[in-house]
């Protein structure tokens, strides 16, 4: 009985666009998709929390800008990518019998396992970024873990499939000379084919289902194709605005958008939020540099009485959205050479308490002639929401450790 | 199988597993026990929404499309699918943004749109450009096919003994399948059904498509 409703199934799932010409195609634009996501964010992950020995770039100003932009864009494009895939391959679920092998058995776990992550992975990325979280689960602590087990089951995937994937890699090896698609040889990766007509009820529902009638291979294929590249492509242009000035007046769909929010910047932490407002607002405020037993402690007046910077950095968040700015303030090496701490890092404290109240400058990110202690935006004082009295900007660094409400610098 | 690509498969084998025993590490060591079920639960409610529900739900989508366009050139069936790929794949991804919304963005720069109403007016916009691709398509094949018949030139004279090239639909079987698939073979024993008499009277279509 499961035997015959699994044959009606690939049966009635044949179709042009199920080849495997077409699941290497897609495969393989998703597997690079997956492989940018996996790398942009390693990256992410390890500026925020460095193993000992870790060196990180600090230009082009905009790398960091750059690489979770383009995380947040890639990840996108592939939510219709992996739909298109799985479409492509769906037959196989009703492969019959179910596994023949120890080893194809583990195959088709890894393949649940492989599917299952990547669906729960791109999930969850993407609500994140509308900063809604409604799983029972750490966010950052999931997405990594689950990264590392979709890279893995990547490489088994190819490793299985590689014979196939040879197979279909070229256009020239796929099209034969009259321009039609070759036929799938035995172990070539075939996607299923239309049964002959079965007997009884499975037969009868065959009959309904093949009633409506089937478009040419080609036009199968190219429905599928033009879909998922027509989805990806509406998916990214229509939220990439949030990244990328060039196309913010086309973005539709993204949680941010360039210039909303105070001084004509979005904001992830509010004052109210992180809970500083009257230590932020408090007239006595200072900041404090600190080196050893050498210490100089500044109020506001006197940090905007120091040499002035102006520096144009943006400003990027791990959700994607990236917004350039005017900053002018101190710059943090200036403040360092008080306290005779050139050349040395800086850990920059925050008024906030919790998560994110503390960032570490190494060496080269303290020295770097664009990190300032900021003082304005825009043309403006800090707005509380943006860090007023006073914040950390640095080239190449996410948002989060571009530490707001500032107490003190103190010399590693 | 060459040397070089059974030594390639074992080392892709050997990395992945390799991989798995990483990312279950972490998962094991950063993730609380009540949170491992909860990703168990996910990772499990993935493959069943899938496999259970959006896989079938486009099965059955496309075979109903398909029977309601079953007059309808496949070039413009083909319009009409992404149009409705393209809208369905954006929904689901805007969803969570509308409820994320409703539930409350934590400052105003966060989630600054009106989404439902961005969401409507893009099905709109599909709708209009699907409309405006779908006439055109319609008209010049409707052009391309008086012009065939005002000639002398009328149905190709060799088309009735051959089996149909992949890109044409053949008079006298336009619901055969594409000769491009060994499933398919024309002309052999699973040769479908023969068309309502309504549709043998219409002459060839010539869809402007190809075969990779």
């Amino acid at each position: 009985m499961v035997k015959r409703a699994f044959a009606l199934a690939r049966s009635s799932l044949a179709s042009g666009a199920r080849h495997p010409r077409t699941a290497v195609m897609l495969g393989r634009l998703l597997g690079a998709g997956f492989l940018i996501c996996f790398a942009t964010g390693l990256y992410s992950h390890f500026i925020q929390d460095p193993l000992p020995g870790m060196w990180f770039p600090t230009r082009p100003v905009a790398l960091y800008r750059i690489t979770q932009g383009l995380h947040v864009a890639t990840g996108i494009a592939c939510i219709p990518l992996l739909l298109g895939k799985l479409y492509t391959v769906f037959p196989l679920l009703f492969a019959w019998p179910p596994a023949r092998t120890v080893a194809g058995l583990l195959e088709r776990a890894s393949i649940a396992v492989f599917v299952a992550a990547s669906l729960v992975e791109l999930a969850i990325g993407l609500v994140n970024i509308y900063q809604w979280y409604p799983w029972p689960f750490g966010f950052r602590q999931v997405h990594f873990a689950l990264a590392w087990v979709i890279v893995a089951s990547l490489a088994i995937h190819i490793g299985v499939k590689l014979p196939i994937i040879a197979r279909w890699w070229r256009r020239r090896d796929s099209v034969g000379a009259d321009g039609r698609l070759r036929p799938v040889g035995p172990g070539e990766g075939s996607l299923g084919r239309r049964e002959p007509r079965a007997t009884g009820l499975t037969g009868a529902v065959q009959r309904i289902i093949d009633r409506a009638p089937a478009p040419p291979e080609a036009v199968s294929r190219r429905t599928l194709l033009g879909a998922v590249g027509a989805a990806a492509g509406a998916g990214v242009v229509l939220t990439v605005g949030q990244s990328l000035p060039a196309l913010a007046a086309v973005n539709v769909f993204a949680p941010r958008q360039q210039r909303v929010g105070p001084q004509a910047l979005p904001v992830n932490k509010t004052a109210r939020s992180a809970g500083v407002i009257p230590a932020a607002t408090d007239p006595g405020w200072t900041l404090t540099v600190r080196a050893g037993d050498r210490s100089r402690v500044l109020t506001r007046a006197q940090l905007l009485a120091l040499p002035q910077t102006r520096v144009r950095l943006p400003i990027a968040c791990v959700e994607g959205w990236s917004v350039s700015a005017d900053w002018r303030g101190v710059r943090v090496a200036d403040l360092a050479a008080l306290v005779g701490a050139t050349g040395r890092g800086i850990t920059v404290h925050s008024l906030q308490h919790g998560a994110y109240s503390t960032s570490i400058l190494e060496p080269d990110f303290a020295a770097d002639p664009l990190t300032l202690v900021a003082l304005e935006v825009n043309g403006e004082p800090l707005d509380l929401d943006h860090g007023y009295p006073a914040r950390l900007i640095a080239p190449a660094r996410p948002g989060v450790l571009q530490t707001k409400w500032l107490s003190s610098l103190v010399a590693r | 199988m060459s040397g070089g690509m059974r030594a390639t498969r074992v080392a892709l084998v050997a990395v992945g597993v390799a991989g798995l025993v990483v990312g279950a590490a972490l998962l094991v060591t950063t993730v609380r026990p009540s949170g491992l079920v909860g990703v168990g639960v996910w990772l499990l409610a993935a493959l069943v929404l899938h496999d259970g529900i959006l896989a079938p739900a486009t099965f059955v989508a496309n075979r109903v499309l398909r029977g309601a366009g079953a007059r309808v050139p496949p070039v413009v069936l083909a319009v009409l699918q992404i149009a409705v790929v393209v809208g369905v794949v954006l929904t689901l991804m805007v969803l969570p943004e509308i409820r994320a919304k409703q539930l409350g963005p934590r400052n105003p720069s966060v989630l600054p749109f009106d989404y439902g109403l961005r969401l409507g007016l893009l099905w709109i916009v599909l709708a209009v450009l699907t409309a405006i691709v779908c006439a055109v398509l319609l008209r010049s094949q409707r052009n391309r096919r008086s012009v065939r018949y005002s000639g002398s030139v009328g149905v190709d004279p060799g088309a009735e003994g051959r089996s149909p090239p992949c890109h044409v639909a053949s008079p006298r079987s336009p619901r055969s399948p594409c000769c491009c698939s060994p499933a398919a073979p024309s002309g052999g024993p699973r040769r479908r059904r023969s068309p309502p008499p309504r549709r043998a009277r219409r002459p060839p279509r010539r869809p402007r498509v190809r075969c990779h």
